[in-house]
């Protein structure tokens, strides 16, 4: 009696001892598990010095007028109107558009294998936000960054024509995005968003 | 913890308490497998914390440091930005007075606001943005301004050297498009280091005055005619009340289609940086319009007769009414009513952050 009594002991310290390293190496495991600060693509600094470098681009292309000059390069004379050669669809597929602000997309972030996706947001009369797609290079993946900056459009701003000459003025023709304002100077306030995930 | 030494270790082979040495071998040998695995459990313990505070710096190594800052002064600039857009439109095609200027302005102010407003609501933020279109919250001032490409830089009179401005407390956005910068080549004698004369833009204050000057070289000797040479580059000079200047260059040939365009507070020449117009004084601070002196100054001309262009520039306080023509002009220079600046009331309300200030929007400004 005394003999298995001892047995059962032995026997219940193995098994506590056994649960007790178990449970420690499971312990570990889980806290060293992948953050989103582990080195690899969606490593949250990675994605901060995309933002930064992409916020870059925008403020300086606001600066020297780049920005606007992309969203006025409508083709008002194509069918159903389109920007300047994007081919059959209203917006670019292939790459950025041939203005300033394309090739400074072109220069800092198609450079660095990054894909990014252009929407020019807007209103109508109606307070209603519309968005016009600029740039599709395909679905951004879940650690996408998005920066996004305010242009001012003035009703006496003028389309852009191919040549990057100016074109008629915005009220004379057939654009994607409307009069929002009943104000005698501003015509709308657009924002141009900029989707960029790595590749 | 289990005792593993004492009584067990005697030598008989039966102890007090009736157990025989192998049992107690089996006994110690559970108790010592026991003891190890919480160490080893400890251990792992131990390291987890540590891996897991290496994180947590990392972590806190990408925040802002205070959430949500960013987007509030982020959104600040771009508010200045699209009123100072706004403002610059108004000033350059209205020929009108200041409570006009001011009241467009506003409405132009309160249709960006209501849509910028929309815009952010829907990534769950607050901003507003408040113009009421009142001369407390205004600084009036004069455009001045010539159009004719053709016609030189003297005043309405014909003057060469004269005032466009007195005691203005500012002068922004001035801008230059010469359109013909001096050739004449026989005013200059041989080895005449002064020559030639050059275009001066004078802000003249009570700690002194600061120039910008622009000058065609020349080639000072030429073997076959004796007299001196006009070349294709042209240097901009700024040189501040202590003696210091600074010197840019571009190629402007001479024919009829080359400009030369000069943003004085933007800082550049033909589009490009000219550190001429932005380079460190030794007070540490740029060698801007204006650096050096302070306000109330005169804005100048000096030697405007053998350049030609069109000019641009918005000043604080009043133009010089003798030597402008009042109201817009085709062909001499001219002053009409302009807003220099605007404070607006700015707010910015997010979950993380409530941001409320005023905001000075003055596009071109070099600042003071």
């Amino acid at each position: 009696m005394v003999a298995s009594d001892r047995g059962q002991a032995l026997t219940f310290e193995g098994v506590i001892a056994g649960i007790l390293l178990l449970a420690a190496i499971g312990f570990a495991l889980q806290v060293t598990a992948v953050t989103p600060l582990s080195p690899s693509t969606s490593s949250q600094h990675v994605e901060n010095q995309l933002q930064a470098t992409g916020e870059g681009v925008l403020t300086s292309s606001a600066q020297t007028g780049a920005l606007e000059e992309t969203i006025l390069y409508w083709d008002a004379e194509a069918e159903e109107g389109r920007f300047h050669g994007a081919g059959d669809a209203t917006f670019y597929r292939s790459g950025p558009p041939d203005t300033s602000f394309g090739d400074e997309l072109s220069a800092v972030l198609g450079s660095r294998n990054v894909a990014y996706n252009v929407y020019i947001h807007y209103q109508t009369a109606e307070d209603v936000v519309q968005t016009q797609q600029l740039l599709s290079q395909g679905r951004p993946s879940d650690h996408a960054v998005s920066f996004s900056r305010s242009v001012t459009l003035l009703d006496s701003d003028h389309l852009v024509l191919e040549d990057g000459s100016e074109g008629q003025r915005l009220d004379a023709v057939d654009f994607y995005m409307p009069d929002a304002s009943t104000d005698d100077t501003v015509y709308n306030l657009a924002r141009v968003e900029v989707v960029a995930w790595r590749i | 913890m289990a005792d593993l030494t004492g009584p067990f270790r005697a030598g008989s082979s039966r102890g007090n308490d009736g157990r025989t040495d192998e049992g107690r071998s089996r006994r110690e040998r559970g108790q010592i497998l026991l003891v190890a695995a919480l160490l080893l459990a400890a251990t792992f313990v131990v390291l987890a914390l540590v891996v897991n505070s290496a994180i947590f710096a990392e972590n806190l190594s990408t925040r802002d440091d205070v959430a949500g800052s960013q987007d509030a002064l982020q959104y600040r600039a771009e508010v200045v930005d699209t009123v100072g857009t706004t403002m610059v439109t108004l000033n350059e095609n209205s020929d009108t007075t200041h409570a006009d200027l001011r009241d467009r302005l506003a409405a132009a102010t309160a249709a960006l606001a209501d849509q910028g407003g929309i815009q952010q609501s829907t990534a769950g933020r607050l901003a507003t943005v408040a113009y009421p279109g009142d001369p407390a919250n205004t600084t009036h001032g004069e455009r001045i301004a010539q159009d004719a490409h053709e016609r030189n830089l003297t005043s309405d009179d014909w003057d060469s050297d004269w005032t466009l401005a007195n005691d203005v407390d500012g002068a922004r956005n001035v801008q230059f498009n010469f359109t013909h910068v001096d050739t004449d080549a026989d005013q200059c004698g041989f080895f005449d280091h002064s020559c030639p004369s050059p275009f001066t833009l004078s802000i003249d204050g009570p700690d002194g005055t600061w120039t910008m000057t622009v000058r065609r070289q020349f080639d000072l000797f030429d073997e076959d005619d004796g007299y001196a040479t006009p070349q294709e580059e042209v240097d901009i000079t700024t040189t501040n009340p202590a003696g210091e200047s600074a010197t840019c260059t571009r190629v402007v040939p001479m024919t009829d289609d080359s400009n030369l365009t000069v943003d004085v507070t933007g800082g550049t020449a033909n589009g490009e940086v000219c550190p001429a117009l932005n380079r460190l004084q030794a007070t540490g601070a740029p060698l801007w319009l204006g650096a050096g002196t302070d306000t109330p100054y005169d804005v100048e001309f000096t030697n405007g007769g053998p350049f030609n262009g069109t000019y641009s520039m918005v000043v604080a306080g009043t133009a010089n009414g003798f030597t402008l023509e009042s109201g817009v002009s085709s062909d001499e220079p001219y002053h009409t009513d302009a807003i220099y600046a605007v404070t607006l009331g700015y707010g910015y309300h997010a979950s993380a952050v409530a941001y409320d200030t005023e905001v000075r929007v003055a596009p071109g400004e070099a600042p003071p």
